[in-house]
């Protein structure tokens, strides 16, 4: 097994002026498993294609364990792809589905036997083996795809949006036999995905790209917790962070965050933070989660200083959970999410509390969170 | 490694073309050549080990002995200006690495010799919709099959030969499969129609057409490929025919599929003729033209500079100008992107919801792409 780093990677593809990823730098631990994630076109596929040699690397290094592996081809990495499509062979069963990168390095009969036996059991697919790829389900092939790649015992498995073909249901089923499986072989995993859910729930690190620029790389509760600016903070989480533009304003007893029908006193420590860094009287954009908005009477007695009236647009009962879309916050929606059991009705008023020690506080131009890394 | 394969390495290293001949079967179309052709066709020149110079062209026969006279073979390089130490470089190097070296198969020199008149036809402009009967191969060609193109990119080092590649398909594919090697980094390959469709027949309710099974297939060739025998390289596909009647034009379309494809899309490897009618059309444009129209649209310069504002066009073209599905793919709010589609009709006058905008905008887009070669 290995890591993987990138050290100041780009690619640019010829007759386009701009590069499609820029200074990337990843330094990716034996048997991690790591998740790039971002919207369409911000670079993540393509860092993944470098790395497993479908792209070249116009600048910067890429190293496999201690090798550089710039000029090395795809099936000299010692890695293994599995691809968003899962093409398997149609005229070949399971069995020699799996064993057919094996056949051709020419790997000896019995240890071929043994390995694809092996994965089969590990995915539980043993009893497929003989089918033909017609007679599989899109879970069952996906199976047989990742059997292909284990079988190859490779020092990085790398993987393109493998469950972007699956329905709803298929895909949270498979999300958590991937995540189980590479623990269980201890093998280094970069994962591409442009679903938050799929990367908070599988990876040990993310790495969240917008416009071919790492925006941040972190463990999932440090980016949820954490986020360095407006992007990541809205990229992870559903629903999504609320953000409310809006001015900080110094008054006798404290710091207010102040917005249309909304005056929140912020946290002292949070206060002294944005004092120190010459704040207040700006205009700077709060982030709030949606589940930092409190409905229940006795978050309200103790925050006195953070409640607030809104007029409920739409109610969506979940069961366990309720989210309440809220209007005339510094003019856009704002949700919260309260307990299933509220008695909230859509088009009434309702008054609730915000978590403020929770909230984040971005700067309106850079879109830069104040609080970051701040300890 | 084998004869083609140290064939195609030497045309990338010393960047001319080097053409394999076999020696017998040269000798016999040389009657009609220069008088020191006859001469070195009659003292068999080519049979000694070494350099021959005939004619300003370079022969380098590298074993002789290997076998009987008419397996014999050299490599003809037209350059009269090659250095001595160029030469000598070369020989040493097939003289090492031909001491393993198996002779070709029948196919290989017959497949050859069909790249080479394609080739021939090809950089001649000329689309013969028959292939003449002295091509070998040509009784083969009259089965439906299906055509790829291959067009390799990559570090010459992680690049296969013609018989790694060979061997590789016909593991994968049930039928014969051909591989024509066009030019060193150019290879044709032929897939019998059946291995592409026969799933159809088995396809069941969910009726797929011909077109999206080929799409498919060249999907799983390309992971195929990608994985076990080169990484950086682009492949066309079109639809199935009997290669012996209008072969020249439709490499000529797969050709201009994969240059058209990495023009306007470059992330794409799989390139198909009947996506890319748009393109073709816009390609067409003549210079002048294209520069006009992106001129005047006003504004689209700063637009276009903004790689937020060029993904977010992108997606919006591709979700079907669906506002709601194109905020849920760029994972912003929907305000936020009628914000950004409202900022791009303030600068460039173009409001992308209508349809006729919109389709400006979109030719705009694609003539900018080939603007910036």
């Amino acid at each position: 097994m290995a890591g993987v780093r990138l050290e100041h990677i780009y690619k640019k593809y010829a007759g386009s002026d701009k590069a499609t990823v820029i200074d990337v730098n990843l330094d990716i631990k034996d048997k991690e498993f790591l998740v790039l994630v971002g919207p369409s076109g911000c670079g993540k596929s393509t860092t993944l294609r470098m790395i497993a040699g479908l792209e070249e690397i116009s600048e910067g290094k890429l190293y496999i364990g201690d090798r550089v592996v710039n000029d090395v081809a795809p099936k000299d990495r010692d890695i293994a792809m599995v691809f968003q499509s899962y093409a398997l062979y149609p005229h070949m069963d399971v069995y020699s589905n799996m064993a057919f990168g094996l056949k051709l390095r020419k790997v000896k009969k019995d240890e071929i036997e043994r390995r694809v036996r092996e994965a089969a059991k590990i995915l539980d697919i043993e009893h497929l083996l003989e089918r033909k790829p017609k007679a599989l389900s899109g879970g069952q092939r996906q199976r047989v795809a990742l059997g292909r790649a284990i079988v190859r015992d490779p020092q990085v498995f790398l993987m393109d949006e493998p469950l972007s073909n699956l329905d709803a249901k298929l895909r949270g089923q498979m999300r958590a036999e991937i995540t189980k499986l590479v623990k269980r072989l201890e093998t280094t995993c970069i994962y591409v995905t442009h679903d938050q859910i799929e990367a908070m729930t599988m990876g040990d690190r993310i790495v969240v790209m917008k416009d071919g620029i790492i925006q941040q790389a972190a463990p999932p509760e440090d980016l949820y917790n954490n986020p360095t600016n407006i992007f990541v903070a809205g990229f992870i989480g559903s629903p999504t962070m609320n953000f409310i533009n809006g001015t900080l304003i110094d008054e006798a007893d404290g710091l207010y965050f102040q917005a249309q029908n909304l005056h929140v006193e912020i946290p002292r420590g949070k206060a002294q933070i944005l004092r120190e860094k010459s704040m207040v009287g700006k205009e700077v954009i709060l982030g709030l989660r949606p589940e930092d908005v409190h409905e229940e009477p006795v978050f309200l007695e103790a925050s006195p200083k953070t409640v607030f009236t809104a007029s409920v647009e739409v109610t969506e009962n979940l069961g366990h959970e309720m989210l309440l879309y809220l209007t005339g916050l510094g003019g856009d929606t704002t949700i919260a999410r309260v307990d299933g059991r509220s008695s909230v009705r859509e088009g009434s008023q309702v008054q609730l509390a915000i978590d403020m020690n929770k909230a984040h506080i971005f700067e309106r131009e850079s879109e830069v969170n104040v609080f970051y890394d701040v300890k | 490694m084998n004869v083609q394969d140290i064939r195609s390495r030497l045309e990338s290293v010393v960047n001319r073309p080097v053409e394999l001949i076999e020696i017998g079967e040269w000798q016999g179309q040389q009657r009609s050549k220069s008088v020191e052709y006859q001469n070195a066709v009659k003292t068999n020149t080519l049979l000694s080990t070494g350099w021959t110079d005939i004619d300003s062209t370079w022969f380098f026969t590298a074993n002789p002995e290997l076998a009987d006279d008419e397996e014999q073979w050299a490599f003809r390089i037209f350059d009269t200006n090659l250095l001595p130490a160029m030469r000598e470089l070369i020989a040493l190097l097939v003289q090492t690495v031909t001491s393993e070296v198996v002779t070709r198969p029948q196919e290989e020199s017959e497949v050859q010799q069909l790249g080479r008149w394609l080739a021939e036809k090809l950089e001649h402009d000329e689309s013969p919709q028959e292939l003449p009967d002295a091509l070998l191969l040509k009784s083969r060609l009259f089965t439906e099959m299906i055509p790829f193109l291959l067009i390799c990119e990559g570090a010459q080092n992680t690049l296969g030969g013609y018989e790694e590649l060979h061997q590789l398909l016909s593991t994968f594919l049930e039928r014969d499969v051909l591989v024509v090697p066009l030019h060193g980094r150019e290879w044709l390959l032929f897939v019998d129609r059946l291995d592409v469709l026969e799933v159809s027949e088995e396809r069941g309710e969910e009726e797929e057409s011909d077109r999206e099974l080929i799409e498919a297939f060249g999907l799983g060739l390309y992971e195929l490929i990608a994985s076990e025998w080169t990484g950086i390289f682009n492949l066309s596909v079109t639809d199935p025919l009997q290669p012996a009647h209008g072969l020249v034009r439709a490499v000529r379309l797969l050709r201009e599929s994969v240059f058209l494809g990495k023009t306007f899309h470059v992330t794409r490897n799989v390139h198909l003729p009947w996506e890319l009618g748009l393109e073709r059309l816009v390609y067409s444009i003549p210079a002048a033209q294209r520069e006009r129209f992106i001129e005047e649209v006003e504004g689209l310069d700063v637009v276009l500079e903004d790689g937020e504002v060029l993904t977010t066009l992108e997606t919006f073209f591709l979700m079907n100008c669906n506002v709601s599905e194109t905020a849920k793919r760029l994972y912003i709010h929907r305000n936020t992107l009628i914000y950004r589609l409202d900022k791009i009709k303030q600068e460039t006058g173009l409001d992308v919801r209508n349809f006729g905008d919109a389709v400006l905008m979109k030719l705009a887009l694609l003539l900018d792409k080939v603007t910036k070669d």
